[in-house]
């Protein structure tokens, strides 16, 4: 599956200000993408998903001694835009969404 | 007599147009076309040292590389352990982030140990993990026995800064390595020098040199290439003065890997700065099911249309059209697909030319899915006969 580690998190275009460019793919407000009424817009950004909570241990190879680390689950990369608010998607469901009469002109063939 | 130096594609006429170097096996980026996808090293040259324990011997030496920067030699002559290079420590690093580390390295005798490159991160002092380690399962071969070795990390929830180290234990090892990089997120991208920074315009370079093109707004795949996310992903390029009239010749090179919508746009000339921005143009787009290829122009949108041919997805294809006069035709990997008539539209570029997306006010919509290695507009109107010399000149380069 392509861009599977990637989302797209729906925000109303009245936020676009509280947007942190760094986090996010987009490179800034002119070149997000809206919908047809202009009432919305999307961000995307890479996730790292961590199923389970996991524990490593390895050597410091500097002094020998034993370290542990332990890793909690969760989604991790999500940009400060995000709330639970908002709908975020995968790649194949925003392609769904995105071809909808929301966001597309249909043209006549 | 045979020549040297590339493929014989037809150069006169070229008035703009990109090439990523998919299928070339050229690593030499300083003199392609595309220097790889934008990113900043956060990591400065490496520091050697031959700090060793338990009875390791041998030496580490500098020497100068093809680019001129620092790489540094190892050699070992007897077993034990030794720590032979370190970078800067590296501050402001993101929490829960993931990074690529990323060398080019050389080596005969024993295999280098994992820990010839490694990330190693710390909190308030102390080592809190480390990863990022090499593996000869993630090299690309440059040639001459030079690969590029690259691992992702990373970062846990807290984080201070890193080091970036490398230590073997073996005899045996004879190992250059050099162009250390450490880049934000998990793809590798060729080395941008020491703290270098490669721009969204100094990634991908018009082969006339002549045109800037941004790619700020496209996505890479996992070798770098330009992956075309089919939602808001288009490459702007910023024309200057380049005028379309009754002779041109449009061109891509595509791998379609999904149809989001019925038609999806390879190029649109219309923006902000082009001449007649909304009354002339040459929209140049793919329709599915039925595969058709079609030129919409200005004034009364008279549209040229291939016949129905089959395009498969996750295949690459060569699409191209020419004009000469009111004279249009479509072709699909050298043979003609399509032929038809439209007025005397012409356009001058000047500014915001978009490839894979239609340019519907600053939006956009039908934004194309998959890859786009080759885009090309010519001034002249292209024979059949120079069509496919250009098609035999680059398939190779596309297993076709």
């Amino acid at each position: 599956m392509r861009f599977e580690n990637r989302r797209w998190l729906v925000v109303p275009t009245s936020i676009v200000d509280d947007i942190d460019f760094n986090q996010v793919h987009e490179s800034n407000v002119e070149s997000l993408r809206k919908s047809i009424d202009g009432t919305l817009t999307f961000v995307k950004y890479d996730v790292n998903v961590i199923e389970e909570t996991y524990t490593e241990t390895f050597e410091d190879t500097e002094t020998g001694e034993e370290v542990t680390n332990t890793v909690e689950a969760g989604t991790y990369g999500r940009p400060s835009v995000y709330s639970e608010e908002y709908t975020e998607y995968t790649h194949s469901e925003i392609l769904e969404l995105l071809s909808t009469e929301q966001w597309t002109e249909q043209i006549e063939e | 007599m045979a020549t040297i130096g590339g493929p014989n594609t037809e150069k006169d006429g070229l008035v703009f147009g990109y090439d990523t170097g998919y299928g070339v096996n050229n690593t030499a980026t300083n003199s392609r076309y595309y220097q790889g996808k934008p990113t900043s090293n956060l990591s400065n040259d490496m520091t050697k040292y031959f700090n060793n324990w338990s009875g390791m011997t041998g030496s580490t030496s500098y020497y100068t590389t093809d680019r001129g920067n620092q790489g540094i030699h190892l050699i070992t002559t007897n077993g034990g352990g030794v720590q032979f290079y370190a970078s800067s420590t590296i501050n402001n690093i993101s929490a829960s982030t993931e990074y690529t580390v990323s060398a080019t390295i050389k080596y005969s005798g024993t295999t280098p140990h994992v820990n010839m490159f490694y990330v190693r991160q710390y909190h308030n002092g102390s080592q809190i993990t480390e990863g990022g380690k090499f593996s000869t399962s993630y090299m690309i071969d440059l040639g001459g026995g030079w690969y590029r070795a690259y691992r992702t990390f990373t970062t846990t929830s807290t984080t201070s800064y890193i080091n970036l180290q490398g230590y073997q234990y073996s005899n045996g090892v004879n190992l250059k390595i050099q162009d250390l990089q450490f880049e934000i997120g998990n793809q590798l991208s060729p080395y941008i020098g020491s703290l270098g920074t490669r721009s969204s315009t100094q990634s991908l370079i018009d082969l006339k040199k002549t045109t800037n093109i941004d790619v700020s707004n496209v996505s890479f795949d996992s070798i770098g290439q330009p992956d075309f996310d089919g939602t808001d992903d288009r490459i702007v390029a910023s024309p200057s003065n380049i005028f379309l009239g009754a002779s041109l010749t449009m061109e891509v090179w595509i791998y379609p890997t999904g149809y989001n919508h019925s038609r999806m746009y390879l190029m649109d000339p219309r923006g902000d700065g082009n001449t007649n921005g909304t009354s002339a143009y040459f929209l140049f787009d793919y329709h599915a099911s039925p595969d058709t290829v079609h030129v919409v122009t200005g004034n009364s949108n008279i549209e040229v249309q291939s016949s129905n041919f089959s395009m498969p997805l996750n295949n690459w294809h060569n699409i191209v059209a020419t004009r000469n006069g009111n004279s249009w035709v479509i072709y699909h990997n050298g043979v003609s697909v399509g032929t038809g008539t439209t007025n005397t539209t012409s356009l001058t570029l000047n500014n915001d030319f978009r490839i894979g997306t239609f340019a519907s006010g600053t939006s956009g919509q039908y934004f194309f899915e998959g890859l786009m290695a080759v885009a090309k507009i010519y001034d002249t109107g292209l024979t059949a006969q120079e069509v496919k010399q250009n098609f035999n000149a680059y398939k190779n380069r596309f297993n076709i």
